[in-house]
């Protein structure tokens, strides 16, 4: 029962941390063209682009991760959702990194 | 893949021949354990992993360590898998310690503007960003626990973080904003 609890606080903690990165990516996705807007910037396609994949990575990566770990103990669940978070924040960070800021607008 | 496997079937079999054929050669029997290194050793030019052997060493034990605590009994890995494995498994710790340099880089520039914006999303972003540096980590052991038993998935799956993984802006000279 207590191993049960644990790992139902686990998994609901690591989806919580999916969907910050999720909102994160609405906020983003709002209110990055209105800061555009004000500057009297529109945004580029590939700013949408990056902005689109921002959303839908997580929703993706999660997604997968639940699919492949079904019918596996919680443990492994757990540990697939984990990895899946941290890819999803590797490859946030990569974005960070080569695509410039400057590049989002038009 | 099939080189691999050919490699463990015939290491395998020269273990048995040489409790068969331990009466017509009688001047090998004084050194029991040769034939495994010997194996070794003969397979290596063919193998382009040995060329990293200093770099695998460590890495190989690591790997082997993991093994031995990811599958206890069911399926013993073999030598040529064990050598991938290091390898692969060196190359994710080069890879952790990447995404750690980056995690760290963009906590600090991220610390200001958590302060500025909500504590919470500036905690959870941070939380996130110290995520990156486990994922190879947690990829690694992920792939072990899924796979046990199955090499060749196994191999496959690491093989496909190894890229996945990939630390890109590292080849774009990194740090570009």
């Amino acid at each position: 029962m207590a191993k049960r609890i644990t790992a139902w606080i686990a998994g609901i903690l690591i989806t919580g941390l999916y969907v910050y990165v999720v909102v994160a990516a609405i906020g983003n996705l709002v209110l990055l063209p209105q800061m555009g807007a004000s500057l009297g910037l529109g945004i580029a396609p590939a700013g949408w682009f990056w902005l689109g994949f921002g959303l839908l990575l997580p929703v993706v990566v999660y997604a997968l991760a639940l699919a492949i770990a079904r019918r596996r103990s919680a443990g492994l669940r757990i540990l697939v959702l984990a990895a899946g978070l941290c890819l999803v924040a590797a490859v946030q960070l990569e974005v960070l990194h080569l695509v410039p800021q400057s590049s989002y607008f038009a | 893949m099939r080189k691999k496997t050919a490699r463990g079937a015939r290491e395998s079999s020269l273990a048995s021949g040489w409790t068969i054929e331990a009466d017509e050669a009688p001047h090998l029997d004084g050194a029991p354990e040769a034939p495994g290194p010997e194996a070794h050793a003969e397979e290596a030019p063919g193998q382009e992993a040995h060329a990293e052997a200093g770099f695998s060493s460590d890495a190989a034990a690591d790997a082997a360590a993991d093994a031995v605590s990811a599958a206890p009994e069911r399926a013993q890995l073999s030598n040529g898998t064990l050598v991938i494995l290091g390898v692969l498994g060196g190359l994710y710790l080069l890879y952790a310690w990447i995404w750690l340099s980056w995690a760290s880089y963009y906590a600090g520039a991220n610390a200001e503007l958590a302060a500025a914006s909500g504590a919470i999303g500036g905690t959870l972003q941070q939380l996130v960003f110290w995520a990156a540096p486990l994922a190879p980590i947690l990829w690694f052991l992920a792939a072990m626990a899924l796979n046990r038993g199955r090499t060749k998935r196994l191999v496959l799956w690491v093989a496909i973080g190894a890229i996945v993984l990939l630390p890109l802006p590292v080849f774009s000279g990194g740090g570009s904003v």
